[in-house]
């Protein structure tokens, strides 16, 4: 027995050699499914086109731990960010520490962890679950899991608390592999709003965190998720958000992504009912020698459907960004809107950008528009501001919050709003 | 107040000022004219320490200091300000964080008061009013989708509120109607006193029946060619500047 994955030999991992805590019986066929395509597939490299610009080479350069931690008696440091009045769940290297089954909630609103879901809980998340064709580390967190939580709302019911769930990374003395998914089911009408904060605090371990959040978004019903990814310069994520959405949907998100030595994040969006709207919002601020890749796949799959998608990023020292946006409009999806625009904002010479917008259209009546911009702060701009007695370096941080701010308006719950505000106004401050 | 000798400038290697002499008093309004190409915008710009206007020879002192080793933001800070012929247009900043953050730096540098907050509204509510610019300009980005007359008038209003010691005005009147001139005019005339300069620069006479100069200057190939009272630049509407390549 063993407890380390050594992706050296990805294709003979073997449950029977990974000394697992609580293995939950009900997951096993499809953790079974998804290791067996994991082993299946290649590991995520450079000649890979989905991994194209991600340096997946650490993978190979040591073997890592998987968390056997329950964190039973930890305390908890307290997050960077306050949302009074949120339900505020924790997971500690994957591992959820909250005591869901004495919380009181308000009517309407459920939240229970993957070993305490009842049969019918069960089948839902079996039948949400996909094997990825693309993302093998995604197998990777479909086969080893079983750390995860099932939020369910209510019909017509609109939950005022936001929940927030914390995503804690802590040094466990090791490299080590943590996974977790969270699934949200929204019955129709429904609205409510999940925080998702990734806060990392490793100092000396390579932490590889694999997530996975999934939303299904019933008809009329509305979800605002804030996905904010605050790292330490040596996280390694590699997630996937995942939303399907049903008739006359809405989708709000919005991503942050800051430091962190590689954030990957697969955004995939289904419009699978008429008239479903997602809004799609992301900054992602790399810095030092930072990589942060946002891929999105919107899938206009049936007819009258909106997305509205709008990414930028500030890339700074020897930082490198990748967006790579897609919206792929079926066959069937007659009268689809959708607009996808990125903008980037390199601070040095040495900062990199791949930025590829795609799109893939079926439907011969649709409204599609994408573009992508890269450049650098306007040195006239810098000037100007040089000839009204403000020095340079503010200049250049006034300039660069310019560039997010119209982002940053979306942010609709205030206290987060002034959080990130200050936090972007502390973080702009250090720039050269 | 200003004193500039044998000033010589270079952009892209290009020499642009060729050894021009200024003497500027308190006080005093001095317009510079001269035809295209004349080195009329260089001037302004090394003047107020623009990145690629390198200076290669000759002193410039203002206030008895000399600004050349400052960068710009230093320069503004001592008092010197420039309206710019075309201002850009920042999106995102709005005119309001701007001007505060303009303020405060520069009345924090010069030992002034800060303002409150209150006061500061107050008082840039009442400068937009004097220029004729709506409030709500306030709230809109740096000069974005302002109209031309617009512009100047929101340079005219950063004007009055950083009180600078000497303002440099390039080709303010460029793009204006009348009605915006008289607005213009108005609120530098409004500034003029014992203790504040002003350099004018200017294609054409009709700024100066309404901003009247003390001196007239003609630049040439980057030199002051000739130098006299008002009614210099009326000779020169009347001879065209083709006459003072005959001088």
């Amino acid at each position: 027995m063993s407890n380390s994955i050594d992706f050296n030999n990805h294709a003979s991992l073997d449950f029977d050699e990974l000394s697992q805590v609580n293995r939950l019986e009900w997951l096993s066929s499809i953790q079974n499914d998804a290791l067996g395509a994991f082993k299946s597939m290649p590991l995520p490299t450079r000649k890979v086109e989905h991994w194209k610009y991600n340096d997946m080479s650490f993978l190979k350069a040591q073997t890592f731990k998987l968390n056997t931690n329950t964190y039973e008696d930890l305390a908890v440091s307290s997050s960077q960010i306050a949302l009074p009045n949120s339900i505020e769940i924790t997971f500690i290297n994957g591992v959820l520490i909250s005591d869901l089954t004495t919380r009181s909630l308000q009517p309407g609103i459920a939240i229970t962890s993957f070993d305490s879901v009842s049969t019918e809980q069960q089948q839902f998340i079996i039948e949400q679950t996909e094997i990825d064709s693309k993302n093998a580390l995604d197998n990777l967190n479909l086969a080893l899991c079983n750390n995860g939580i099932l939020i369910e709302i209510t019909k017509n019911i609109r939950i005022e608390s936001p929940v927030f769930i914390r995503h804690i990374t802590l040094d466990n003395g090791a490299a080590e592999v943590t996974t977790n998914r969270v699934l949200v089911k929204q019955q129709p009408g429904s609205e409510f709003t999940l925080v998702e904060l990734f806060d990392s605090q490793i100092e000396e371990d390579s932490t590889l965190t694999l997530q996975q959040s999934l939303f299904s978004i019933d008809a009329n019903a509305t979800c605002n998720h804030y996905r904010l990814n605050l790292e330490s310069e040596r996280a390694i994520q590699s997630s996937k958000v995942e939303s399907r959405l049903a008739q006359s949907a809405t989708l709000n998100c919005f991503f942050l992504g800051l430091g962190s030595r590689l954030n990957r994040t697969d955004i995939n969006v289904k419009h699978q009912g008429n008239g479903s709207h997602a809004e799609l919002t992301g900054i992602y601020l790399p810095a030092n020698e930072q990589a942060i890749d946002y891929h999105s796949n919107i899938e206009h799959q049936v007819a009258h459907c909106t997305s509205n998608e709008i990414f930028r990023g500030i890339i700074a020292d020897e930082a490198s960004a990748t967006f790579n946006g897609k919206i792929h409009i079926f066959e069937d999806a007659q009268k689809s809107d959708a607009f996808l625009n990125n903008k980037n904002l390199l601070l040095t010479n040495r900062a990199e950008i791949n930025t590829k917008p795609e799109l893939e259209i079926y439907a011969d009546d649709v409204k599609c528009a994408h573009g992508a911009t890269v450049a650098q702060l306007d040195e006239k701009s810098v000037y100007y501001l040089q000839t009204r007695g403000i020095d340079r370096q503010k200049a250049k941080k006034m300039l660069s919050i310019a560039f997010i701010q119209e982002l940053l308006n979306k942010v609709k719950l205030e206290e987060l709003n002034d959080f990130l505000t200050s936090l972007l106004d502390e973080y702009m401050s250090h720039l050269d | 107040m200003l004193s500039i000798k044998n000033l010589h400038a270079n952009v892209e290697d290009k020499n642009i000022l060729k050894g021009l002499n200024l003497e500027v008093k308190p006080g005093e309004v001095h317009a510079i004219m001269g035809p295209n190409g004349s080195g009329k915008s260089t001037f302004g710009y090394v003047l107020s320490g623009r990145e690629g206007y390198e200076v290669t020879e000759g002193e410039v002192k203002f206030d008895g200091q000399n600004i050349l080793e400052m960068e710009a933001d230093e320069r503004a800070r001592e008092g010197l300000f420039l309206a710019f012929q075309y201002p850009v247009e920042i999106p995102g900043v709005s005119n309001m964080e701007f001007l505060k953050a303009s303020i405060d730096t520069t009345r924090e540098y010069q030992g002034k008061e800060p303002y409150d907050a209150v006061t500061f509204m107050k008082l840039a509510r009442e400068k937009c009013q004097q220029v004729n610019l709506d409030q709500n300009f306030l709230k809109r980005g740096v000069n974005e989708g302002f109209s031309g007359g617009e512009k100047k008038r929101n340079e005219i209003m950063q004007m009055i509120m950083l009180e600078p010691k000497l303002c440099i005005l390039d080709e303010t009147d460029s793009g204006l109607d009348i009605d915006a001139l008289q607005v213009v005019a108005d609120g530098v005339n409004a500034c003029r006193d014992d203790n504040r300069a002003f350099i004018v620069v200017t294609h054409y006479q009709r700024l100066l029946d309404y901003i009247v100069p003390d001196y007239v200057h003609v630049l040439s190939d980057g030199k002051i060619v000739k130098s006299g009272g008002k009614e210099l630049a009326l000779e020169l509407e009347e001879k065209g500047y083709s006459w003072i390549d005959k001088l």
